[in-house]
């Protein structure tokens, strides 16, 4: 019996081995082996700065990003399986891709939910690539070695912006048609703006043949892009040394040892930091020796952190797409325009700002927001180096006063960009004049 | 003493980290139903399985109605009791044809008497009868997606 | 560390909610009530909850129908008398026990548009934004019978209002106007053929009632008949009814319809019966010539009290103040007369039918014995020109020009002498008829009378400056370079360029009176300068155009110019103006 028992151990064992390399008791060994060996957790090093979970650091920001991204695809992949990209109309006169709205509304379970899930995840996205993007620049996270992240980071939202937009003209209803149709316009100001314009649309109009090409850009090109570029991203953070972080000083504390519990180390690597070794790749690294006290094992803190960023984004999202349903109006009609015709909110501003001069709207604006951003660290290291103002680069901390210009200059920039999108959504009625919310329903830019 | 605390909140993290992991574990199953359904479809762009035959078409007593789009024969046993057959061959899907005999499949040559029952070919089953019901409205609801055994009558009036 | 344990169950039990709720949510559907209702109340015991799918075949595939899901006892005559949405539906064709309508097979949308796909009652019946076609109601869904029926004419059982609403059509007159392919060809005003397909119930009511409330420039008058709930609706009916797309073509259709006998009769003696018959839009001896007349024209009945509508000019003096030609011209187009009529032209009639109304309209007269200047305005002038003498009477909105405005003290002073021959000859080229076949001069200088008693109100007295049209060779008002300037005959071209400078505002480019700032002007409004008929009347001669441009023309929008244009400049205009109105001219 005993021996049965002992052969069933033994049995259990040779699973559980094949499965997991490691146990889960409370040594610095079995830490990292937890992280190293799994492909999920492998992305993350096995330590990491104490600072580095801690909520004003980061706040989760990029974690929820890439989370609503995680949740687009997986949202997105359910809904491609009602969704036919089509504008034949059918026989009640309704096109094809807009009676599958109706019918992810109506007779498919739980179809209602996990639109709105996609839609309001999509919105959430772009709202939080752009606050990440602020927290980076006012924490000065883009400098340190970190410009070339901060570059890709700009692509990805772009692309973010650019997906949101190509999934917009997909339900074929009045809000989705004559939101692109007004934002391909003002794609007309920008220099090659036609050209662009026809390649997208496939046609001198929004029809049949732009929704096949947005169509297959939403599904397919762009998130393929994405999920490279956000691949880089990541590997780049922790090439360029983690998380943006200020120099440790002594007076910072210690970790108390209860955070994350007492380390056997029972490992041969009586270094503190076996991590290092783990390390073959060439490139920057911690620094090392001075505040070695200050890591700490990424598992299980980092992870069960990371595990509440994500029930919180679902909980929250999951709320609000059980509460407020997504947009839907009457079936695309090219001869009958809504008045007035808004763009996505997201390029309410620019439809704002084209309201008042073409060049400036359709030029500038959008050159400084996509170019100039894009390689602001350079134009600070260029001027830096060109009018010999070497400063102390403050990578990591929030509002450093040496920087209090340029986070100036990047919040007027956010506070000038919000107010014309309010202006655009709430402020604008017939004929884009100026009227209060509360005298007509805004229509459209949702 | 402060060994025992240690071990007392291990102990509780243990239990909030098992309701949390469960209560995920709970959701998971939950969305995994959720997502079957969301895939199981509920209504029918085709011929619908069920249809309805209002009273007064049905058949004299001894005569026959067949319904071409639906593939089914509804037969009037007696001055109560209907019956629908299937006109689908059992063996590969064909439609039968109603003939003197019984019905004949067009496609590998199955042939059933006037019962359904096979009496030559490759047909390994007898044509499914189907189940016939009163609904309000004074008409009777056929649903082709059952399959009875034979000489199911069905007492409609 | 525990803390964070604890935030995660506390959110993965949030999200455990939440996930429930909206499971929860997705299943609480609308349908699975009524169904559940419907039964108890059948008292059957044995049912299965589903969505009622019905696929409505047609030449261009299915129709999805999800309607009955929730109206579930729609065709079961045990749920008569139920509550809605679970009562059956009422039968379709009077006079049959048993409809023949299967809505098992066709379902509901066919006949009663909204959204079959959709299973909430706001989404399933098309009460959100832009949806196209929103439930017809009742009676409404009359409109659709002809998606299945062919039902150009005649008559089909069941589509009463539709039926009514189509003789509406052709009594108001709707079609002098409007193209419905196969009734009426006319590019007046927007075609209807496919008005049911581009617009919905709603906004054909509207449009019918307040003819501006879609499109700010209509030129739609408001006809005083639709104040009728009832006949708006048919009339409504019938527009939403007029669809290219049908489900069956005319060959295919489940039941056609009865031809009338006399589907291509016309008048073929003209007769006093036949014209009033034309005059009042009523089909005369099974003829389809239509006409309608009453409701645009008035005319006065033997008390003295004017029937019809306020839309054109009162036709009581018509015939014997313009003569049987020029009416009957006028009907047959009349912007030879008037440039900026709005009347339809009525080109179809054969010379019987335009005989036939031109004798009706012989008969009718009304003669007043008065003397009295204010009695002979009431009768005579009130319609257009108002009780106030303020150019707004019950006619004079769709008017083109405004009938004139007598109450301005400074006009009436400065045009006085003009007033008797505008009264006896008409005004060419407006609604002002000839009166010197009806009025005697003693009636007319009673008249003037009037007009000069209500108009002088005004305390100031006023005279107009006298100026006289300068001949070539003469010296320009204005110096040039502080040089006397010879002035030389106009030249149209030079013209053109000054008009283009300081007319076209209120005038238009066209110089047809409707510039930008014509839409500002309230009574008159800008002349139209094309008007052939108008400017070519022996009494506007190039001296009272120089008068006009140089002092202005007092009492309306005319403004002064002697500061701003020389006289080789307004001579010009004039010029300019008259190449544009001589005859032979485009």
């Amino acid at each position: 019996m005993n021996e049965l028992i002992q052969t069933a151990r033994e049995f259990g064992n040779k699973i559980y081995y094949s499965i997991f390399r490691h146990r889960f008791d409370n040594t610095g060994l079995t830490k990292s082996k937890i992280m190293f060996s799994n492909v999920l957790l492998h992305i993350q090093p096995v330590k990491i700065h104490k600072r580095s979970v801690k909520f004003k650091t980061t706040m989760g920001l990029g974690l929820i990003t890439f989370y609503l991204f995680l949740i687009l695809a997986t949202t997105g992949i359910l809904l491609m399986f009602h969704y036919v990209p089509s504008t034949a109309l059918n026989a009640d006169g309704l096109p094809d891709a807009y009676s599958r709205m109706l019918n992810l509304r109506s007779n498919v379970f739980w179809g209602g939910f996990v639109r709105n899930m996609h839609r309001w995840a999509a919105h959430g996205m772009v709202a939080f690539v752009a606050l990440h993007m602020l927290r980076v620049y006012l924490a000065g996270a883009h400098r340190g070695g970190r410009e070339f992240n901060w570059v890709i980071g700009c692509i990805l939202g772009l692309l973010t912006v650019f997906l949101s937009y190509t999934g917009y003209l997909l339900p074929w209803d009045q809000l989705a048609l004559w939101g692109v149709q007004v934002g391909t316009e003002i794609a007309k100001y920008a220099p090659g703006g036609e050209l662009i314009r026809g390649i997208l649309l496939g046609d001198t109009e929004v029809g049949s043949e732009a929704l096949i090409r947005f169509y297959v850009l939403h599904v397919a090109v762009l998130p393929a892009v994405m999920g490279f570029l956000i691949a880089v991203h990541f590997f780049r953070i922790r090439k360029d040394g983690g998380l943006a972080r200020p120099a440790d000083t002594s007076k910072e504390k210690q970790i108390p040892d209860e955070e994350f519990g007492p380390v056997k180390n029972n490992s041969v690597f009586k270094s503190a930091r076996s991590y290092k070794l783990v390390e073959i790749v060439k490139g920057k690294e911690p620094k090392v020796n001075e505040e070695v006290s200050q890591m700490m094992f990424a598992w299980p803190k980092l992870i069960i952190r990371e595990l509440i960023v994500l029930l919180g984004v679902v909980a929250v999202l999951s709320l609000i797409s059980v509460y407020f349903d997504a947009p839907l109006e009457g079936p695309a009609n090219p001869n009958h325009p809504p008045n007035p015709a808004k763009a996505p909110w997201y390029f309410l501003g620019l439809q704002e700002l084209t309201s008042y001069d073409g060049f400036i709207g359709g030029i500038v604006i959008p050159g400084i927001l996509a170019g100039g951003v894009m390689v602001l660290p350079y134009l600070e290291i260029f001027l830096e180096t060109f009018t010999r103002t070497y400063r102390k680069n403050l990578p990591g901390v929030w509002f450093a006063r040496e920087r209090n210009l340029e986070n100036a200059l990047f919040i007027g920039m956010y506070v000038f960009m919000l107010i014309l999108i309010i202006i655009g959504v709430y402020f604008r009625g017939e004929n884009w004049t100026i009227v209060y919310p509360w005298e007509h329903a805004a229509g459209g830019g949702h | 003493m402060e060994k025992r605390e240690k071990k007392g909140t291990s102990r509780r993290e243990l239990i909030l980290l098992g309701s949390a992991f469960g209560l995920m574990g709970l959701a998971a199953a939950g969305t995994g139903g959720a997502l079957f359904k969301y895939m199981f479809p509920v209504v029918s762009y085709g011929t619908p399985k069920k249809f309805l035959v209002p009273m007064e078409d049905l058949p004299d007593i001894g005569d026959e109605l067949i319904f071409e789009d639906q593939k089914v024969i509804l037969r009037r046993q007696s001055e109560t009791e209907v019956a629908a057959i299937s006109l689908v061959c059992t063996h590969l899907g064909c439609t039968v044809n109603r003939v003197e005999t019984g019905f004949q499949c067009p496609c590998h040559g199955s042939q059933y008497d006037s019962d359904g029952i096979v009496v030559g070919g490759p047909a390994p089953r007898t044509l499914p009868w189907l189940e016939v019901k009163r609904v309000p409205g004074n008409q009777i609801e056929i649903d082709s997606g059952t399959s009875l055994p034979e000489n199911s009558f069905f007492a409609v009036v | 560390m525990i803390k964070d344990y604890g935030i995660m169950l506390l959110l993965a039990f949030a999200g455990f909610a939440v996930l429930g709720l909206s499971l929860f949510k997705s299943m609480d559907q609308d349908f699975v009530k009524y169904q559940k209702q419907y039964y108890a109340q059948l008292g059957a015991g044995d049912f299965s909850v589903e969505i009622r799918q019905v696929n409505v075949k047609t030449p261009n595939g299915n129709m999805i129908d999800r309607c009955q899901s929730c109206h579930v006892g729609a065709s079961n005559p045990d749920a008569v008398g139920f509550e809605e949405p679970l009562a059956a539906h009422p039968v379709i064709v009077p006079g049959m026990e048993k409809d023949l309508h299967n809505f098992a097979e066709i379902g509901c949308m066919v006949c009663h548009d909204g959204n079959g796909r959709a299973l909430k009652k706001a989404d399933a019946h098309g009460e959100f934004h832009d949806w196209p076609a929103p439930l017809l109601v009742g009676k409404q869904a009359q409109a659709n019978c002809n998606r299945c029926h062919a039902m150009e004419g005649g008559s089909l059982a069941g589509a009463e209002e539709y039926e009514k609403g189509r003789d509406l059509f052709l009594e108001k007159a709707c079609w002098g106007c409007h193209t419905i392919a196969g009734i009426s060809t006319s590019s007046q005003a927007p075609e209807l053929t496919d008005a049911g397909g581009k617009f919905n119930f709603e906004y054909l009511v509207e449009s019918i009632v307040e003819p501006a409330a879609n499109q700010a420039n209509t030129k739609m008058p408001k006809f005083d008949w639709i104040h009728d709930e009832a006949t708006v609706e048919a009339l409504a009916i019938y527009l939403k009814g007029q669809q290219k797309e049908r489900l069956r073509s005319e060959e295919s259709a489940p039941i056609g319809y009865v031809k009338p006998v006399s589907d291509v009769a016309r008048i073929e003696s003209p007769s006093v019966e036949a014209g009033r018959a034309l005059f009042a839009g009523v089909a005369y001896e099974g003829s389809i010539a239509r006409g309608g007349c009453i409701n645009c024209h008035a005319f006065k009945n033997g008390e003295g009290d004017s029937v019809g509508g306020n839309v054109g000019p009162e036709l009581t003096y018509t015939i014997r103040a313009r003569g049987r030609q020029y009416v009957r011209d006028h009907i047959v187009n009349s912007r030879v007369h008037v440039a900026d009529s709005i009347m339809p032209t009525f080109k179809d009639y054969n010379a019987a039918e335009l005989d036939s109304l031109i004798m009706f309209l012989s008969t009718l007269g009304f003669e007043r014995q008065a003397s009295a200047g204010q009695q002979l305005f009431e009768n005579y002038c009130v319609s257009c020109h108002g009780e106030k003498l303020d150019g707004r009477g019950p006619v004079s909105a769709m008017l083109d020009p405004l009938p004139r405005d007598l109450t301005r003290h400074q006009f009436v002073a400065s045009y006085e002498e003009r007033f008797k021959t505008s009264i006896k000859d008409g005004v060419k080229g407006t609604a002002m008829p000839p009166w010197k076949d009806i009025l005697t001069d003693d009636q007319i200088d009673a008249l003037l009378g009037y007009i000069e008693s209500k108009s002088a109100d005004a305390s100031d007295q006023f005279v107009r400056m006298q100026v006289t049209l300068p001949k070539p060779g003469d010296v320009d008002r204005f110096k040039s370079r502080g040089k006397d300037v010879v002035v030389e005959a106009g030249d149209p071209a030079r013209g053109y360029d000054v008009f283009q400078r300081h007319c076209t505002s209120c005038h238009g480019k066209l110089a047809n009176g409707k510039g930008p700032n014509a839409y500002f002007l309230v009574h008159p409004l800008p002349r139209n300068l094309l008007n052939k008929e108008f400017m070519n009347q022996p009494y506007v001669t190039d001296q009272r155009l120089y008068e006009s441009i140089l002092l202005g023309v007092a009492g309306t929008g005319m403004p002064h110019h002697d500061d701003r244009l020389s006289d080789q400049s307004i001579l010009d205009i004039i010029a300019f103006i008259r190449a544009n109105t001589t005859e032979g001219t485009e």
